[in-house]
Formats: C-alpha cells, structure tokens, sequence
C-alpha cells in the first residue's frame, strides 16, 4: 500500500508538472503584448513599427494618430521580448502664410500650432503662422522590453531631442 | 525555518537562478535546422534498437523549462520570450514468428520547435513560432539464429505552423530508410524520394551482457564506432560531412567516453565523459565539452557541460546533448521528464543498457504480524495447549494471551 501511495505521489508530482506546463502556464505567462502609447511629446506621433536590425523589414504595430497629448487604441500583437522599435512623428515646419490665403496643405496640422496660428482671415492685414507636417517623417530608433500582457507606453521629449520610453 | 537558514538557502540559490534569466537566445537558422537531426536522431536510436534485435521498447518525454526566458528566440527583430519544446514518445515491439525468428513493429513520433507558451497538446501557434513534428515508423524481421536483421520504413516531418521569421521550409517531407544488421555491424541508409541523403556504418563491438555476451573482460572493452556520412545542402551547395563518433567503456561499463569528429572541415565536435552507477543505465552523470564554431565570423570556441540523469529526470546545464537537439540551447538548466525501458527475455534495462538492471525482490511485511512476546500457535499444534483460541477463518490460530484479553 505504501509503495502504490509512494507512485500515486509521484505520478500526482508529474502531472502537477505537466498541467502546469501544459494547461495552465496562459494564465501567468502572456503570449502577447496589449499596447497602449500616451504621446507626451512635443510633436505629433503617427505610428511605432518593430523593425529588424537592418533595417529591411519592418512590422506595423501601433498606427494612430496622436496629437500631443491624447492616447492611442489598444493594439495587440505577438510581441513578448525586446525588440528593435522604430517611433514616427510627423515631421513639421513653420510656413508663413498672408492672411486670406490660408491653405490646409496635406499632412496634419499640429494641435500646438493652433496657439502661435493667428487665425484671423478677416484681418488681411495680419500675416498668419501656421504649422504644417512635411511629408518625411521623423524616425526615432531603439530597443525596448515588451513584458507581455497590458502595455501602457508613455513618450516624453528627452533634452537631447530624442523620445524617451517608459511604462506605466 | 530559521531565518539564517532561510538566507543560505537564498544565497545558495542565486547560482542556480541567475542562468536562467541570463540564457542565450536560439536563432532562427538553428530551429529551421532542427528536422535535419531530429530525422538524424530518430534512425540513430532505431538502428540502436535493431542491434538488440527482439526487445521491446518504450521511451516517453517532454523538455521542462519553467520560465520564458530560459530559452529565447533570437530573430531579426529582436528577442522572443517563449518555451522550446521537445516531446517525444517511440516504443519498438517484437513477436516471435518462429523458433529463432522475430518481427518488430516500431514508431517514433517527436515534436518540436519553439512557441510562446509551452504546451503537451495544443500549441498556441504564437507569429513567431515554429511547430514541427517526425515520425518514423518501420517493421523489422530478426533471425535470432544467424543473428541478422533487417528493417524498412518511413519517415515523416510534417511542418504545422511556421512563423514570419523563418526560412522557407517544406511543410511536408518524406523519407524512407533501411537498416541491415549482421552481428554486430549495421548499415543504415536514408532516402528522400529517389535522393540518397544518409548512409551509417555502425559497428559495436563491445561485449553485452543483454546480447548474452559477457559482462566483464578483454571484449567489454572494444570499441564503438559509427560513421555516417550526411548530404546536405547549405545556402543552395552542395556540404556533405561524415561525422565519425567513437564510444569507449573505460571502466567495467560504468565509465564511458565518447568522442564525435567531423570530416572533412569541421574537425573535433564534441567529447563526453559519462558515468552510468549501473550498467542498465537508467541513471547517469555526464561531462561533456563541445565545440562551437562559426566560420565566417571567425570564431571558435569549446562549450563545458554536465547533465545529471535519474531515470526519469534529466537536468542538463550547456550538455552536448542538448546543444545539439534544442537548437543549441545554452547557458540555462534545462530539465527533461521522461522514461524509457526496455526489456529483452527477462531483463530490463534503459536504453543502450548493457547489463540487466538488478531487480530486488521486496520482502513485504504483513501488517498483522504479531508482536515480540506473543507466540503464533501452528495450525497442527494440538488444541489442549492453549487456553483459548481465536478463529480468523482460514489464516491462522492466535494465542489471546496478555495482549488479547486486555
């Protein structure tokens, strides 16, 4: 009796093991990576891409549009690990623009614009400044961790002009 | 637990950790490689098998590495936490025909490859996976009198579910092999359709107890060697090898070195040293140095290892064994639960034993066996001796004395 308990135990051992490698390992262990970007940066965010190291190959993962501010939809993809990140702004220049011939070039105007933009058309006499995206974007590269599971990425200006990544 | 103790333990235990969380990462080349020698692998154990000829044999297993990090897939885009997986499971049997003949049915199903999420039954099919089995499965006729076999069958290597990262792989592959064995030399050859692509010449020479050869002495101590010479193609060429591995008992077939070269570039590969406490050889403790090279980055370097195995538990740290069948994993502590047995006349013994293991009979102890002071009375003793006797009907009379009236 105490011998069949002795393999019970240990039959019991393995498969303990075995659901837990087989079974139940998803409810602690994420395949996957929800990702969330918050753009605190300066400029307008228009997407973040996994890219290989050289530069060949890139995979699209984050495609929204941030203004400064706002927050992206979530989106998922099988990334768990760290992984070369690619970050795209839109790249933007200050036009000088006469008052009465405003035109909504192609791009995106940035939000932060709106504040050095006089927007008055009825005063021609007053020149208006506009911001406009040009149409390279800015490409920030780098390494980052995704641990898996709900990802909450905030980007902020670095002094040196490049983007800092950081979870919340 | 006191305290202290509690924190040696700790200290103790960082040594053990700390590889785990800082383990190299498996390439993609490598994985898509994998097939190449779990096919190798798999004719490697049959032609072992066939040398035992009518034995039976079982072997069942899974790699075991906890944690994500332990084996990372390293590709263009970075590095992949995930599980590489290796199940196995292959079983041989064989039926008398004949006086002196058998027949043996035999299977031997693996899958492997890397995921996100480890699994037994159901992969998680991550975008970066790769999901691949073999099977190779064969009938053998034995003629025990003239002590030759012969043996046909196929090979399978179906791809299920192959990620972005990899190399273009053919989802379907298959295979036919033959393996001719007279005494103790085997020729074993392996085809895709009409293309010759494997052929090995084995000979053991060495002596076995199981073969009913001797268990000791001069013939024990001969050597085996096989060679095999693999065609094989890399980035569209032709890069045929022959690798040649030699395995010698150094003492009383419990010490053993093996030692694998191949020719004609690539020169030493790996040495072992293992250590089996009984020639069955269900356990073993191994050391083994391999070399790691890569010609055009101009490298080259040796690997030491160790693998611990207790019949059915396998811890190995950087072993050649496991450099070499899970995708060149290194430097974490990789666990393997499996079992195998097999079983010859009336002996059993692991796989490539060479001694029967030593089976104890138990002696089990009834527990109604009465204690010291009172006497048993024989069922022949006449009835006047004792005062009063108890019936158990069937099993025994039993003298109440002291202990049963009080």
């Amino acid at each position: 009796m105490r011998t069949s308990f002795k393999l019970l135990a240990l039959v019991a051992m393995l498969a303990c093991c075995t659901v837990l490698s087989g079974c139940l390992s998803h409810w602690f262990t994420d395949t996957s990576t929800r990702l969330q970007i918050e753009n605190r940066t300066s400029h307008v965010f228009i997407g973040l891409d996994i890219i290989s190291e050289d530069g060949s190959s890139v995979i699209p993962w984050v495609q929204d549009s941030l203004e400064p501010g706002e927050r992206s939809r979530v989106f998922e993809a099988d990334f768990v690990g760290t992984f070369n990140v690619q970050l795209k702004f839109a790249g933007w220049e200050l036009y000088q623009f006469e008052c009465g011939v405003i035109r909504q070039p192609h791009g995106y105007v940035l939000a932060k614009s709106s504040e050095e933009v006089v927007m008055d058309s009825q005063d021609s006499s007053n020149p208006v400044l506009c911001s406009v995206s040009t149409a390279d974007p800015v490409v920030r590269k780098g390494e980052f961790e995704f641990v898996g599971g709900s990802v909450y990425l905030v980007l902020t200006d670095n002094e040196d002009g490049s983007v800092h990544m950081e979870t919340k | 637990m006191s305290f202290s103790r509690f924190v040696k333990i700790a200290l103790l235990s960082i040594p053990l950790v700390a590889p785990t969380v800082m383990a190299d990462a498996i390439d993609v080349e490598t994985l898509a490689m994998g097939g190449f020698w779990t096919r190798d692998d798999q004719l490697r154990d049959i032609g072992d098998q066939l040398l035992y000829g009518k034995a039976s044999f079982f072997d069942i297993g899974f790699i075991y590495t906890p944690v994500s990090t332990q084996i990372p897939l390293k590709s263009m885009y970075g590095e992949h936490e995930g599980f590489a997986f290796r199940h196995h499971i292959a079983g041989m049997s064989s039926y008398p025909l004949g006086d002196n003949s058998f027949m043996s049915a035999m299977l031997w199903f693996e899958r492997s490859g890397w995921d996100g999420e480890d699994f037994l039954l159901f992969p998680q099919y991550t975008d970066f996976g790769l999901v691949r089995s073999v099977t190779t499965w064969g009938v053998a006729y034995t003629n025990a009198d003239v002590n030759y076999s012969v043996a046909l069958g196929m090979q399978h290597q179906n791809v299920e579910f192959v990620g972005k990262v990899f190399p273009h792989e053919n989802d379907s592959l298959l295979y036919s092999w033959a393996n001719l064995r007279f005494g103790r030399v085997s020729a074993q050859a392996q085809f895709h359709r009409t293309h010759f692509r494997m052929f090995r010449l084995a000979l053991n020479l060495e002596d076995r107890a199981v073969f009913g050869g001797a268990s000791s002495g001069l013939w024990t101590y001969m050597p085996n060697i096989d060679a095999t010479f693999y065609k094989r193609e890399l980035d569209g060429f032709d890069d045929d090898f022959v690798r040649v591995n030699w395995e010698q008992n150094l003492w009383a077939q419990r010490l053993y070195a093996e030692v694998s070269y191949d020719f004609p570039d690539d020169g030493f590969h790996s040495a072992a040293l293992k250590f089996y406490p009984d020639p069955s050889r269900f356990f073993s403790i191994e050391m083994t140095c391999l070399r790691r090279r890569a010609v055009a980055d101009d490298w080259d370097d040796l690997m030491f290892g160790w693998a611990v195995d207790l019949a059915i538990l396998r811890i190995g740290y950087n072993a050649a064994n496991e450099y070499d069948h899970l995708f060149h994993a290194r430097g974490t502590w990789i666990a393997e639960i499996h079992f195998n047995i097999e079983s010859l006349n009336d002996m059993l013994f692991a796989k490539k034993g060479r001694q029967a293991a030593p089976l104890e009979t138990q002696q089990v102890k009834r527990k109604n066996t009465p204690d010291k002071g009172s006497s048993t009375m024989p069922l022949t003793a006449p009835a006047g001796e004792s005062t009063k006797t108890i019936t158990a009907k069937g099993i025994r009379y039993e003298k109440a004395g002291n202990e049963g009236g009080k």
